[in-house]
């Protein structure tokens, strides 16, 4: 049982034609998580429903957090993060960081990254273009990119390069993008040792194994989540708790304006762009043909 | 970026392939080499990144095993060029050995578990046929019906699966670089064109693209310094690096010496 992009009354029709089969498989649905149901999640449900519940309640959990962040005006969260790195000699060493992050739709963002050896980074977006400050080299990078806070978080990831954890979370998308990738979820437990107490869920992708831990009440916000990268050898993980929630903060008193201090340099970006020119993702939009740069450093006026 | 700034680049353009070319092997060379910690510890890999989703290759087994090929060939292109960067030290020497070892268990990790994946679905399948079978006394027409639903579902989730390989995996950078890196180049972009002229003058004269490493995340030595044409060289026994982003890093880019030097 899952969100799905068919309307309601494709499973109608299906269960219409599966009788009683389907009934028998599916748990009852309630209303935000049956309104549609995709025929490959169909499929997936009947080879592998037996280890691969979809838990109503928990769905219904994790649909109104991906609702409560996709919707808001824009959110101020602090993300204190630790993830497994495995090394060549096959240990498991941690690494951590602190980020806090403020968005502001449509069009302002701004991270703050503390890593655990030191380094810190600022990164922003105020709608017109993406800027990148280490203030321990004293450098930045600055990239004219006009848009919307989604398209700037896809652009610095996928064009980039760069990380940005949890970027998931900063889009509008997020209902849809968990919709695609959620082959199971769980409800585990309701847990009373967090700061606050939480709904404990636990969710399944081809690709990672996941735990969220929403806050219960009013405001389902997350408080803290764990990614199993099940795939990768050692099976490495992301932890990450979530202080410091803020809906709808005023970011339009904060200034993105960047102004380099003394001695500051600009720096390029080294940019990943489509060789060929005709089949141009979204975000690339200033790729040029065959790899050639467009006039570099005039990024403006692209196209989305 | 001013009009001015736009037409000197312009008139460069040619240049800057070159450049954009010897910057583009740095970024395939080291996007898997990972940034250092301390003690040497590598601080890059897949949960970095914090992604919701990890890489997964369109198509069926096929697919994936070629996949899982040309991603070892890769890895032991990096390994190589991670050594070179470490420097001609003992340790980087094992450290490449022990790469490709690892490159080979990872291959065959990989298939085995392909192979488990791929007995599981059989698993699935006869479960199905037999759920089917007994469904089927006594219920051929609804089994029939379901049997042509099962046919077109399978192929909208082939269909999906597709989609999902294009649309549903950008937010994971560290695995982005294993997609169809033939389809992708790289270029400089956002510098003041100060910063860009130092690559283009650092490439444009530079003899056939050389093998090695062409950035580094730590410079090898306590640098000379030399600002030309508003960007900084650092000298380092003889190789010059310009400061550059890649990856969201701080990198030092290899280029020619700055004029006089």
């Amino acid at each position: 049982m899952r969100i799905a992009r068919w309307p309601a009354w494709a499973v109608l029709c299906i269960s219409l034609m599966f009788g009683p089969v389907v009934a028998a498989e599916e748990p009852p649905v309630d209303e935000p998580a049956a309104k549609e149901q995709s025929l490959d999640e169909q499929l997936l449900d009947e080879t592998s429903s037996d280890d691969a519940p979809m838990d109503a309640r928990a769905l219904g959990i994790l649909d109104l957090m991906a609702e409560t962040l996709a919707q808001a005006q824009g959110f101020s969260v602090t993300i204190q993060a630790g993830y497994d790195v495995i090394q060549d000699t096959g240990q498991k060493i941690e690494f951590g960081e602190r980020r806090k992050v403020a968005l502001s739709r449509p069009d302002r963002l701004r991270v703050e990254v503390e890593e655990s050896d030191g380094t810190q980074a600022l990164v922003f977006f105020d709608g017109k273009a993406i800027t990148v400050f280490s203030p321990g080299e004293n450098v930045y990078g600055q990239i004219e990119k006009a848009g919307t806070v989604d398209d700037a978080v896809r652009y610095v990831i996928q064009d980039l390069g760069m990380r940005l954890p949890l970027a998931l979370l900063l889009v509008t998308t997020l209902p849809d993008e968990f919709e695609q990738r959620l082959e199971s979820i769980d409800y585990v437990e309701r847990n009373t040792l967090t700061r606050v107490p939480t709904d404990h869920l636990a969710g399944r992708s081809a690709d990672v194994d996941f735990e969220l831990w929403v806050a219960a009440g009013d405001t389902p916000l997350p408080q803290r989540v764990s990614i199993t990268y099940k795939n990768e050898e050692g099976a490495p993980q992301y932890r990450a708790e979530f202080s410091d929630w803020k809906l709808d903060p005023d970011l339009s008193k904060v200034d993105l304006a960047f102004r380099p201090p003394e001695g500051a340099e600009a720096i390029p970006f080294v940019v990943r762009v489509r060789r060929s020119g005709t089949d141009q993702p979204s975000m690339t939009g200033e790729a040029p043909a065959d790899g050639m740069p467009a006039a570099s450093g005039s990024m403006e006026g692209l196209p989305k | 970026m001013n009009t001015r700034h736009v037409r000197t680049a312009v008139s460069v353009a040619s240049s800057l392939i070159l450049a954009a070319t010897l910057v583009a092997e740095a970024n395939a060379a080291g996007a898997r080499g990972g940034r250092s910690g301390g003690g040497g510890y590598s601080r890059s890999g897949a949960a970095a990144g914090g992604s919701f989703s990890a890489q997964r290759p369109a198509g069926g087994t096929g697919a994936r095993q070629a996949g899982a090929t040309q991603r070892s060939g890769q890895r032991n292109a990096s390994a190589q060029t991670a050594s070179r960067q470490a420097g001609a030290s003992q340790r980087s020497g094992q450290r490449a050995e022990t790469q490709q070892t690892r490159t080979q268990s990872r291959s065959d990790t990989r298939i085995s578990g392909q192979q488990e994946r791929t007995e599981r679905e059989g698993q699935r399948q006869t479960a199905s046929a037999d759920r089917t079978d007994s469904r089927q006394q006594g219920q051929t027409e609804r089994t029939e019906v379901r049997q042509q639903g099962q046919t077109e579902r399978t192929e909208a989730r082939t269909q999906a699966a597709q989609n999902i390989n294009a649309n549903n995996s950008w937010d994971n950078h560290y695995h982005y670089y294993d997609d169809d890196d033939d389809e992708w180049g790289y270029a400089l972009a956002g510098a003041a064109v100060g910063a860009t002229l130092g690559y283009v003058a650092g490439a444009a004269t530079a003899a056939p693209v050389v093998a090695g490493p062409t950035y580094v995340t730590v410079l090898p030595c306590s640098p000379t310094i030399v600002s030309a044409g508003g960007t900084s060289y650092y000298g380092c026994g003889g190789s010059w690096y310009n400061q550059a982003y890649v990856n969201g890093s701080v990198t030092y880019v290899t280029v020619n010496p700055p004029p006089g030097h």
